[in-house]
């Protein structure tokens, strides 16, 4: 495959979590381990004879966004109406936000800039915006075969916070990169708990050398936004590769088979028919509501990143590492405060507990009631009390495990018995002896019997000097 | 603009308003649509010079109406009001 | 019986609550099959709380202002337990699991929802017949219209089935019935009584009003509905105002509108008028031609704006979480919604929804739903400028008086007419108040309009008070007796 230009915009749909009830209604926004359409009301039913009713908090969340993205809040903003009907939406129309025809989002322009290999990429920000989320569809078989569709509107009336890039990302890759800087940067506002399924959804605009572009939707776990876009890409390539000429559509993200798909049947273009929503009045933004949000604002992943730097004698690679998700920073840095050592701490957590989280198929969310854990092994190896490969596999086991051993194997430090341990390796393995007396890797076999009759308790570089000293001593 | 309705317009909007029409009814809304339309095509020509209202324009002079952030459990079941349910699911006819 | 009157004996006990509703039972009982006015009794109901209301005085409680009164309600009003039908088979069967605030506050103030009147279908209309249960009568004549849309709740109150019925008003909805049918109407100020409730059909322009057969019982209607100390938090459109003492007609400025005297309006209308106008020139206000050009845009303005809203406020019915239901096996769920909206609708809401939908769609909006919205702005700039060199402005409430059944059907056009005089005022916001003056043709009832500025409902309803005081509103409190 070619090499092509590609382009692509993001919106990223974020769910406020840390609000309590719906954006237009009372009912409560923690819907997740419900009984369907039990956190439902008159207004997210859209009942005949409801009213929307404002969370004022949402609007001061979205500000955070905002401020946080470098975007200028509005001086006076509103909601439109967006009409389509859809089974999932309770009005058949979406109360939202709209740009035009002298429609006003709570912010516009903005930029938002993350680590790209040893540079900085910015990516502009063309709005922010609050609007409400839509019901679940259950299928009772799949997308294609169901007879019937299951409509559940616990989450329907949930305020988001729509976010929309111009296309400066340049790769999928990138997308990817930018998604996580910026659950980072809405974790780190408290805004958002990104780990809850649905709470963070991507559409993107995808386009290869200046054609049209392809609407992709339906990217509803962040981690898919690569595989999605790549694929994307790979189509269009190939299309174009062939001679072809890609046709401005939208495209769904089948995250089952791991594809885009089109829809069966050409949809009619459609007219949203927006205008402004006449049962809620405008928001005026305070200027001085926005020097408190300012003030308030807490410590952000890149102000974070030049603090763990400067306190802490960090490397920029280390600290992007770590800022790039709050549990993990927020973990780190516990850990610091306990009293370990800051630059060693900083590889424990990014090497060796990302791998075994990873390998636990566990988030960094579990790791907040492991911590105290986490420190007490790595002390023990900054305390020079267990060796270091101990220390790996302990943690190893605190992690899959979710608790330490009840005594934690102490290493085999006395001199006399590891000389005896010695001994007896080279007592069982004679030819090998005589062989390390010229060839390295005979020497590794001795150490290695030694630690395995030890079980790793020991230190290899003690085994080392013991194996060397028995060799001399011939 | 004075715009002339005929049947593919009369079809299309009904589309865009998901309502199934008869022949009968197209037949019949062409004709409506062109005499109201007619009527209501003064509306061009007399406000043609009249400021445009900004669309925060509203009969009451409010801002910042604000419900406060606490949730509330309602007691009504809303699945009785369901015409097709499955459990507490709402029954739909499928998407495609 | 004055509202007041029935109240205090009451509260005496001379009369017990349950006699008061049993006594309206009857007379529904025995004139509505002519009347049609009902949708829905609560026989059981009402007398169960007319029960609760009378064990409440005898323990020494007060129920409130409205204690035992019965009360209509428009079936496009929410009342807990009853049917809301909006008059349309798309809500055939529709029970609301809530009370609209209106209502909430009419039960807690001691009145008794004794049930819901007919409609135009979604309040889409004006003279009942577009209701999909079949149209009210005129009680007048039972051979002409009540007017619309809130034309049961009209023929109700006009009939003595009950004393006092709600009904919204959004391009006339209640100030035409109560014209055509010769009671009072009030539209009050727009905010000033919580749409909560209500169901929507063009929420930028439409309230809640109600009906009665004199000017005192629909101030202590408009006292108990209105917000007086706080906006509605069900409604963040609303807002709140205490109650204003009216001085008196002596020294009023009161503005005729020369647009509404135009040619189509009937000489029998400009004889009730006139003879009005000699009423309050005798109480000492002063009575002026005043000019309104932008009139002429009110009715398209309307039109064009109510339908773009209801084509939005409508949308909602697709008989998937309520209602009509959908049918499963069509062959999607595109198909599924045309077909129980094209079904469960009757023509004129289609229409409206089309022509709603017509106007902001994309290519159109601009030329037709922007010059409506401008031309709205202007009318409203000219009804309050006016509202400050007058007190009061006065209009007739219909051109004409009530047309027989199916006069108007044939012809969308010729009935949107009807509501000439009382669009303007719906576009503009301010309280407006029907009384019925006078008979005109046929001996048939006509009323005449007058408009206040913003928030100024009590002004509208005490020059009303006074001139029924003075003998100057003929069919005050006479309602008809079709038993």
């Amino acid at each position: 495959m070619n090499e092509h230009k590609v382009m692509i915009g993001l919106e990223v749909h974020a769910q406020l979590t840390s609000l309590k009830s719906k954006l237009f209604c009372s009912c409560p926004a923690d819907y997740r381990e419900l009984q369907p359409n039990t956190a439902v009301c008159d207004v997210c039913l859209g009942l005949p004879g409801s009213l929307p009713r404002l969370n004022g908090r949402a609007v001061e969340e979205v500000l955070k966004i905002a401020l946080a993205l470098h975007s200028k809040p509005a001086e006076k903003t509103l909601f439109y109406r967006k009409h389509y009907f859809y089974p999932d939406m309770a009005k058949n129309f979406q109360i939202s936000q709209y740009d035009r025809g002298g429609g006003v989002t709570i912010a516009s322009g903005g930029y938002m800039d993350f680590n790209l290999g040893q540079d900085v990429k910015r990516v502009r920000i063309r709005r922010v915006q609050l609007e409400e989320d839509v019901a679940k569809i259950v299928y009772p078989s799949s997308l294609m075969t169901s007879d019937y569709v299951l409509v559940d509107y616990n989450r329907a009336g949930v305020a988001l916070c729509e976010m929309v890039t111009e296309p400066d990302i340049s790769s999928p890759r990138e997308a990817r990169l930018f998604i996580e800087k910026y659950s980072s940067i809405l974790e780190h506002l408290g805004v958002t708990d990104t780990d809850l399924e649905g709470s963070l959804r991507v559409d993107a605009n995808v386009s290869i050398d200046g054609g049209e572009r392809v609407e992709l939707k339906n990217i509803n776990s962040p981690k898919d936004v690569e595989k999605a876009l790549n694929y994307e890409v790979q189509r269009q390539a190939m299309i174009v590769e062939r001679g072809g000429k890609i046709e401005m559509q939208t495209r769904h993200w089948d995250e089952v088979n791991k594809v885009t798909v089109a829809p069966r049947f050409k949809e009619e273009e459609e007219d949203y028919r927006y205008f402004p929503e006449p049962d809620l009045p405008p928001i005026r933004i305070d200027p001085n509501t926005l020097k408190r949000l300012a003030a308030q604002l807490p410590e952000l992943p890149d102000q974070r990143a030049e603090r763990f730097i400067r306190q802490y004698g960090l490397t920029a690679y280390q600290a992007s590492v770590l800022v790039s998700d709050k549990h993990l920073a927020d973990c780190y840095e516990r850990s610091v405060q306990a009293g370990l050592k800051a630059g060693d701490a900083a590889d424990w957590f990014m090497n060796e507990v990302l791998g075994d989280l990873s390998d636990a198929k566990k988030g960094t969310k579990d790791l907040i009631a492991l911590t105290d854990d986490v420190i007490k092994v790595v002390e023990m190896v900054q305390r020079n009390e267990i060796t270091g490969k101990m220390g790996k596999r302990l943690l190893k086991q605190l992690i899959i495990g979710g608790r330490l051993p009840e005594e934690v194997p102490r290493p085999i430090r006395d001199e006399e018995t590891l000389r005896q341990l010695v001994a007896e390796v080279i007592r069982d393995n004679p030819d090998v002896y005589e062989k390390a007396k010229t060839d390295p890797n005979a020497i590794n076999f001795l150490i290695g019997q030694v630690m395995k009759k030890t079980r790793g308790r020991a230190d290899p570089q003690k085994i080392l000097d013991l194996v060397r000293a028995a060799l001399s001593a011939v | 603009m004075q715009v002339k309705v005929d049947e593919e317009l009369v079809r299309h909007i009904a589309s865009l308003s998901r309502i199934k029409l008869s022949d009968e009814e197209v037949k019949a809304l062409v004709e409506q649509f062109n005499s109201i339309l007619s009527y209501f095509s003064k509306i061009q020509s007399e406000s043609s010079d009249l400021p445009i209202p900004s669309p925060m324009d509203r009969l009451v002079d409010l801002t910042n109406v604000y419900r406060c952030d606490e949730p509330r459990r309602s007691e009504t079941d809303f699945t009785t009001l369901f015409p097709n349910k499955e459990g507490r699911y709402i029954k739909a006819p499928k998407i495609v | 019986m004055k509202v007041a009157d029935v109240v205090k004996s009451v509260k005496s006990g001379e009369k017990s609550a349950v006699e008061v509703v049993q006594e309206y039972l009857g007379v529904i009982k025995r004139v509505d099959p002519k009347v049609h006015a009902f949708l829905y009794v609560d026989e059981a109901g009402s007398l169960s709380r007319a029960r609760e209301i009378d064990e409440e005085i005898k323990s020494g409680r007060d129920p409130g202002p409205l204690a035992g009164v019965p009360v209509a309600v428009k079936d496009n009003i929410a009342v807990k337990g009853m049917p809301l039908t909006c008059a349309s088979r798309i809500l055939e069967g529709y029970v609301s699991p809530y009370d609209a605030t209106a209502v909430s506050r009419l039960k807690a103030a001691g009145a008794i929802v004794i049930g819901k009147t007919n409609l135009d279908e979604f309040a889409m209309g004006s003279s009942t017949e577009y209701s999909a249960f079949g149209p009210s009568k005129n009680p007048r004549d039972l051979s002409r219209v009540p007017g619309g849309s809130s034309g049961g709740s009209g023929a109700a109150v006009a009939s003595g089935m009950v004393p006092l019925a709600l009904g919204s008003d959004t391009g006339g909805s209640v100030r035409c019935p109560a014209s055509f049918t010769g009671v009072y109407g009030l539209k009050p100020t727009y905010g000033l009584v919580s749409r909560y409730g209500l169901v929507s059909f063009a929420n930028s322009i439409e309230v809640i009003g109600g009906f009665s057969a004199w000017a005192e019982d629909l101030s202590l209607l408009f006292s108990v509905i209105r917000n007086t100390d706080s906006p509605d938090p069900m409604d963040q459109t609303t807002v709140f105002s205490s109650p204003l003492a009216f001085p008196g007609l002596r020294g009023i400025r009161v503005g005729l509108i020369k647009e509404t005297l135009a040619e189509g309006t009937s000489e029998d209308v400009i004889s009730v008028i006139d003879r009005l106008i000699s009423k309050l020139v005798e109480a000492g206000a002063t009575v002026e031609e005043v000019s309104l050009p932008s009139l002429e845009l009110a009715l398209p303005s309307y039109y064009l704006l109510a339908c773009a809203e209801a084509s939005s406020n409508l949308a909602r019915y697709d008989g998937i979480r309520y209602g009509k239901p959908c049918p499963l096996e069509a062959r999607n769920w595109n198909e599924a919604f045309s077909e129980v909206r094209g079904t469960g609708f009757g023509p004129e809401v289609k229409r409206r929804i089309m022509m709603g939908s017509f106007v902001l769609s994309s290519g159109y909006y601009d030329a037709y739903y922007l010059k409506a919205a401008a031309a709205r702005k202007k009318i409203r700039e000219e009804v309050l400028k006016a509202l400050k060199g007058y007190q009061l402005l006065m209009a007739p409430t219909n051109p004409v008086v009530a047309p027989k059944l199916g006069e108007k059907t044939s012809d969308p056009l010729s009935m949107y007419m009807l509501d000439l005089d009382t669009v303007p005022f719906n576009l503009a916001g301010v309280p407006a108040l029907s009384l019925p003056a006078g008979k005109g043709a046929y001996g048939l009832p006509v009323g005449v309009q007058l408009v206040g500025a913003p928030l100024m409902d009590d002004w509208v309803i005490g020059a009303a008070k006074e001139l029924e005081g003075m003998g100057a509103v003929e069919l005050a409190g006479e309602v008809a007796r079709l038993e």
